[in-house]
């Protein structure tokens, strides 16, 4: 016998067109969540490998140039305070889009600095600093995107663990 | 209290550069004598704006900042009290600053 449908209840086919609709938004949602994710991650990682390029490039230059005996201050300006702001820039706008920040200030206005300390060093040993200088700033590049990377993704395991039930 | 504010580019010169009047027009210690001098002297607090430049070389930083404290004999006490400076886009620029000026004063304390 067929059941009349009475105005307060919704008719069971409907009721399925809307649930299988809502999954499909959900599933939508959260493909598109992950694709986003993905993206962002992909372009966090190209660019923080441009910033390492950059910084290591900087420093094989510096190094090159700092072997000339002839080497003036004014050389060092030009070349350091052009090349630092343009990897701070780089650094910059990944702060603001992404919030990472690969290389503090405090490390960058060392490297503006520093350098021209060698030149008047009396026992010549440039090398030595500038190789310790260069190191720790690569370090600190890939220590700071590890950690924006882990702090991403636990962020996602975090949730889906408290979305799941506790255990009895 | 009355303040005041110096923007580098607009006050002083377009492109910042080098330590002597030998480096160029815009050199360090020609906005040490001409800029900062006079108004740290007439002014309770000085507020110099670094922005729209993005190349400011260590000498001039240090023979500006720095030379304050070498040649023009102010404390650093007296420069924590009454100078403050910002650049808004590179954050570096203000940490060289406070090194040059941290360096100027253990050079001096130190006789080196």
């Amino acid at each position: 016998m067929i059941q009349p449908i009475t105005d307060n209840t919704l008719d069971p086919k409907y009721m399925a067109v809307i649930i299988s609709s809502i999954i499909a938004v959900l599933g939508w949602l959260f493909s598109s969540y992950i694709n986003t994710r993905a993206f962002r991650r992909a372009e966090t990682s190209k660019l923080k490998d441009k910033i390492a390029s950059l910084t290591e490039a900087f420093f094989d230059t510096l190094e090159e140039k700092m072997k000339s005996r002839t080497l003036k201050e004014s050389e060092l300006d030009d070349f350091i305070s052009g090349k630092i702001s343009i990897i701070e820039l780089h650094l910059n706008h990944l702060e603001r889009k992404i919030r990472i920040n690969l290389i503090n200030p405090s490390q960058l206005s060392k490297i503006r600095s520093e350098p021209y300390d060698y030149l008047t060093a009396s026992n010549g040993d440039y090398k030595n600093s500038l190789t310790e200088l260069k190191f720790s700033t690569l370090e600190m590049i890939e220590e700071s995107y590890t950690s924006w990377y882990f702090r991403n993704e636990n962020l996602i395991t975090n949730l889906l663990n408290k979305t799941k039930k506790p255990a009895n | 209290m009355n303040t005041k504010n110096i923007n580098v580019i607009n006050d002083f010169n377009k492109k910042p550069y080098g330590r002597y009047p030998s480096d160029g027009s815009g050199n360090g210690e020609k906005f040490r004598k001409q800029y900062l001098v006079p108004a740290l002297q007439r002014f309770d607090k000085v507020v110099v704006d670094l922005t729209g430049y993005n190349r400011y070389g260590r000498s001039f930083i240090d023979e500006a900042f720095g030379g304050l404290i070498r040649a023009e004999n102010f404390t650093k006490k007296e420069l924590d009290n009454k100078l403050e400076y910002h650049h808004n886009e590179l954050k570096s620029f203000e940490l060289l600053i406070q090194e040059r000026i941290e360096k100027a004063d253990y050079d001096t304390t130190h006789n080196r």
